[in-house]
């Protein structure tokens, strides 16, 4: 309703009260259009809620606020003055705040220090005037209610004060436009209440609060302006009064009818596949017409098999997983679909073996194998394509031919002289042949694998598991940083592995992903499945799912 | 063409000038663009530039440390020739004397060719047997540190890895007399391999059970190690009967001796062959074997090895175990080999020294035996710079750790010489 396009007459009266106003900003990495003509006013005395997917470019845009980040074309306007590519010093000089997600806090210092650190308040011989911080550090946090004690250590503070420190931070460096990037994540319910009525105090204070999260029930309560990003570029600037979560949900993760076409040009091979065979190709005409229709892999044997698993936080910022049930059986793709930060790491170490439930039981194909380690889970004929292919996946410093066997270093034909040593030849040879058969755009087998782009990089992992004997395969996050061509390579891969009754567990956050792929969809909120959906999927009922109730 | 075009900032200008490739035959272009590599930051480029920076520093320390010369500074600008001349003589006649130490004296070569006989001969290879002499317990423990190093675990108990070797290398070798040499020198080096692994395995364990900080336990474990020996010279039967207040350890017995390979009267022992092994050794386990490519994958990266099934707990106790019995060794090759005898204080500082060459050799054998040689030379030459030119053998450990210093800020190196980045891993 809003999207302003800044036309020429309207400017003046726009910029006389708009904090911030962003004009047709564009931010490209490579390929990959992290912001897209994205034109956004924000008023003084107003909170804008920002929401979007992880990778919608919300980031983008703040960094292009803050000074991080220098945006490839339009301007950027601060009380109508034009800030274009400034640096992150004047983006604080001009006013910007930032309450980071992590906080950026040295937790040994008290409250007063923190505050005061980076411009000291300084006394006689310049030594530093401890009491001047302590006491405007009172004044600003009476001001507003935020009743922090000065002298408490911010280490021994829990998360939501930790966080109002960082907001008198800002509000002490006369912030008068305050960006909040996701800070509920990290909050419990009534801490965010609390952090919302401040929120609201700032409002009156004739501050400009932009506030990021993909809480859509939250967004509706606290928003006076809500501006929904996708895919780098601003789908809409709604009035809060006059939407609802599920048009938010629907807006947030894209219309059907705009991701159809996207899918008939990148998964081509996806329609030629499920059709050539006879047997799937009756499970998904079912689909089609009856919800129960899932017949054919109901009845085929639970290759990987979660049964009440629990895992308690190991550290500081893991999520609980409880009561996790999941089953992906031959020749089915289940997808775990949810928000980045629902537990999809805590769930990957446990489908993978690296951690031992608390609770439950973890088996592959019928044995259970819980707290048997991951070498056992690997044997049992689990393929794993990890989350982080740049930590996890790969050894970036070692060549193709290394990265190709990871995981198959016990397998008697790449070794000689008795297992001892590794087979340089047959490891070179494999190379080339697995080069020219995943099309891996490489010159030689021992360049190292840091040498070749995202995708080639992802092709070296998927070569590596599906080469191997598997009966089940995990990929976390399969395509993200993808470009288009190497989503609808691995797609194909994976639903071929589909085709040969194989398991595929996709653990992603990109809802389109979900729905082109999987025979069933497991929505993860806060390290429970929050909900089973198969087909017809509808994304505005995974939308809902995606945002929790 | 291309790369003739790419060096065009970093030529002088006088061969930039023209277009490039005007006027050069094709052959010399080629060689030019072989050469390329002299102008990136390769390996070895870096490590000479390291050593030509260490070396320049090292000779503004000698110059400010002698004050005659020092004082010769003062007259730069009335008198710049006899100032020069003064500072390139103290110079040259340091270096002169480094080189004469280490490598070999021209005139003692001359005498050789002159009067050939094997006295001459030994005279004129006595010190690149004393630059030998001290590189083999240097190239020894520095790939044995090499070895955890790249495995991820940091190793700096080099020291008392190497006393403990010692420790088991004595004991065998002043004991069991009757034995004939080859076997009782295997046995010698096993009872060195042992010990270094017991060493070895205190840290490793700690740390794969517990998670104790391995730099912590070891550099411990190095005093440790030290007050043990001094215990054992002191109150058990290492120590020589009747041998007074002063604590050295028992000899060993003939049968237990590497003795010269070179002829009696150069000091190089057997202990040189037990270093080639060492080195073939640690570079087929790091690039051929099995073992050495999981070691490598938790080194480079833990959650890799998580994924693929390697247990981060057996890594560390596998590369600790197996770098401290190839350090025990190096403690076996210098009983056996140098001292015959146990000693407190026994090693000086060859623990710690190891850590600068495994550094200077880029944690790889072959590079760390060039870096062991370079180290040795100048722990051989510092006595002859000492005696000959007047200046502190303590000199060499300046230039030892300047040439580090220089190896570990490659930044540093690069903007000095202006090199340019290599391609691809630039992370």
């Amino acid at each position: 309703m809003d999207v302003s396009t800044g036309l020429a007459d309207t400017e003046s009266a726009d910029t006389a009260t708009a904090a911030v106003e962003l004009r047709s900003v564009s931010k490209r990495y490579g390929t990959l259009a992290a912001n897209d003509d994205i034109s956004l006013t924000v008023r003084s005395g107003e909170i804008h809620v920002l929401v979007g997917e992880n990778g919608a470019g919300k980031s983008t845009l703040m960094g292009i606020l803050s000074g991080t980040v220098k945006p490839d074309a339009g301007q950027v306007l601060i009380s109508g003055e034009d800030v274009t590519g400034y640096s992150p010093r004047a983006a604080i000089v001009k006013g910007i705040g930032m309450v980071h997600q992590h906080f950026r806090l040295a937790g040994a210092f008290t409250v007063a220090q923190n505050i005061a650190l980076g411009f000291e308040p300084r006394g006689r011989f310049g030594l530093l005037d401890t009491n001047a911080s302590r006491v405007s550090a009172r004044t600003v946090s009476d001001q507003f209610g935020l009743s922090l004690d000065p002298d408490a250590v911010v280490g021994d503070l829990p998360v939501g004060l930790q966080q109002r420190v960082e907001i008198v931070k800002t509000l002490m460096r006369d912030a008068h436009v305050l960006i909040f990037d996701e800070p509920t994540a990290v909050l419990t319910e009534e801490e965010s209440a609390a952090l919302f009525t401040i929120l609201r105090k700032l409002r009156e204070d004739g501050r400009a609060i932009i506030f990021i999260t993909h809480k859509l029930r939250e967004a509706l309560a606290l928003a006076d302006m809500i501006s929904v990003l996708r895919r780098g570029r601003l789908i809409a600037t709604l009035d809060p009064s006059q939407t609802s979560v599920a048009e938010l949900g629907t807006l947030m993760v894209g219309r059907a009818v705009n991701t159809v076409s996207q899918e008939a040009v990148g998964l081509d091979p996806v329609g030629s596949v499920t059709t050539g065979s006879g047997t799937t190709g009756t499970a998904t005409t079912a689909t089609g017409t009856t919800a129960t229709g899932f017949s054919g892999p109901r009845e085929a044997p639970p290759l990987l098999a979660v049964r009440d698993a629990a895992l308690r936080p190991r550290t500081l910022h893991a999520v609980p997983v409880s009561g996790l049930n999941l089953t992906a059986r031959a020749g089915e793709v289940v997808s775990l679909l949810g928000v980045d930060g629902n537990g999809q790491q805590e769930i990957m170490s446990l489908l993978t073996g690296i951690q031992r439930p608390d609770e439950g039981t973890v088996s592959i194909g019928g044995a259970d194998l819980t707290g048997r380690g991951t070498r056992a889970f690997l044997a049992a004929g689990l393929g794993v394509v990890p989350a982080d292919r740049h930590r996890e996946g790969l050894v970036l410093r070692m060549s193709i031919a290394r990265n190709l066997v990871l995981d198959r270093r016990h397998e008697r034909r790449f070794l000689r002289f008795g297992g001892l040593l590794l087979n340089e030849r047959a490891l070179n040879a494999y190379a080339r042949e697995m080069i020219a058969k995943y099309d891996i755009r490489a010159q030689r087998p021992d360049q190292p694998v840091a040498s070749l782009s995202g995708g080639n990089q992802q092709k070296v992992i998927l070569a590596r598991e599906l080469e191997r004997d598997i009966r089940v395969l995990v990929a976390a996050h399969p395509t993200r940083g993808l470009d288009v061509g190497s989503i609808e390579y691995v797609h194909r891969k994976l639903l071929e592995l589909r085709e040969q009754d194989r398991a595929v567990v996709v653990v992603t956050s990109d809802l389109d992903e979900a729905t082109a792929l999987s025979d069933v969809i497991c929505v993860l909120y806060r390290g429970a499945v929050a909900g089973v959906v198969r087909p017809p999927f509808s994304r505005h009922e995974l939308g809902i799912l995606m945002g929790g109730t | 063409m291309e790369a003739s075009a790419g060096m065009a900032p970093v030529t002088p200008p006088d061969q930039a000038a023209g277009p490039p490739g005007s006027g050069r035959g094709p052959a010399l272009r080629r060689t030019l663009a072989g050469l390329n590599w002299l102008r990136t930051a390769h390996p070895a480029v870096l490590f000479a530039g390291s050593l030509i920076c260490g070396l320049f520093v090292s000779s503004v320390v000698i110059v400010l440390s002698t004050p005659q010369v020092r004082g010769d500074w003062g007259y730069l600008f009335s008198y710049p020739g006899y100032t020069l001349s003064q500072t390139f003589d103290l110079l040259g006649s340091a270096y002169g004397a480094l080189l004469k130490g280490s490598i070999a004296a021209p005139s003692a070569f001359r005498a050789a060719f002159d009067h050939p006989s094997s006295a001459t001969w030994t005279t004129a290879f006595t010190p690149l047997s004393n630059t030998i002499v001290a590189a083999v317990p240097l190239i020894i423990c520095g790939v044995g540190l090499s070895l955890a190093f790249r495995s991820g675990a940091f190793n700096v108990g080099g020291q008392s890895q190497l006393i403990m070797g010692a420790v088991g290398a004595s004991w065998v070798g002043f004991s069991f007399s009757g034995m004939p040499w080859l076997p009782h020198v295997l046995l010698g080096f096993v009872a060195a391999a042992v010990g270094g692994a017991i060493a070895g395995l205190i840290p490793g364990v700690l740390k794969a059970l517990t998670g104790a900080s391995e730099v912590i336990v070891t550099i411990m474990l190095n005093y440790v190690a030290a007050n043990f020996l001094t215990y054992l010279l002191t109150n058990t039967f290492f120590r020589v009967p009747g041998a007074g207040d002063n604590p050295v350890g028992r000899l060993t017995v003939a049968s237990a001796t590497l003795g010269p390979i070179f002829g009696s009267g150069l000091e190089v022992n057997s202990g040189l062959i037990v270093t080639i092994i060492v080195v073939i050794f640690v570079a087929v386990l790091l690039n051929r074997s099995k073992l050495g490519f999981e070691f490598q994958i938790a080194g480079s990266s833990r959650a890799a090895a998580k994924v693929a099934g390697i247990r981060q707990a057996w890594v560390y106790v596998g590369a600790f175990a197996l770098s401290g019995a190839i350090i025990g060794l190096a403690g076996g090759v210098q009983i056996l080999g140098v001292s015959q005898q146990l000693e407190t204080g026994f090693g000086g500082d060859i623990g710690y020294l190891a850590i600068l060459v495994a550094f200077v050799g880029a944690n790889k054998p072959v590079g760390i035996a060039l870096a062991g040689l370079l180290y040795g030379a100048l722990e051989a030459g510092g006595l002859s710079m000492q005696f000959d030119a007047g200046i502190s053998a303590e000199m060499t450990t300046v230039i030892q750790s300047l040439i580090v210093l220089f190896i570990t800020a490659p930044a540093l190196v690069i903007g000095i010489f202006r090199l340019r980045q290599r391609g691809g891993l630039t992370s």
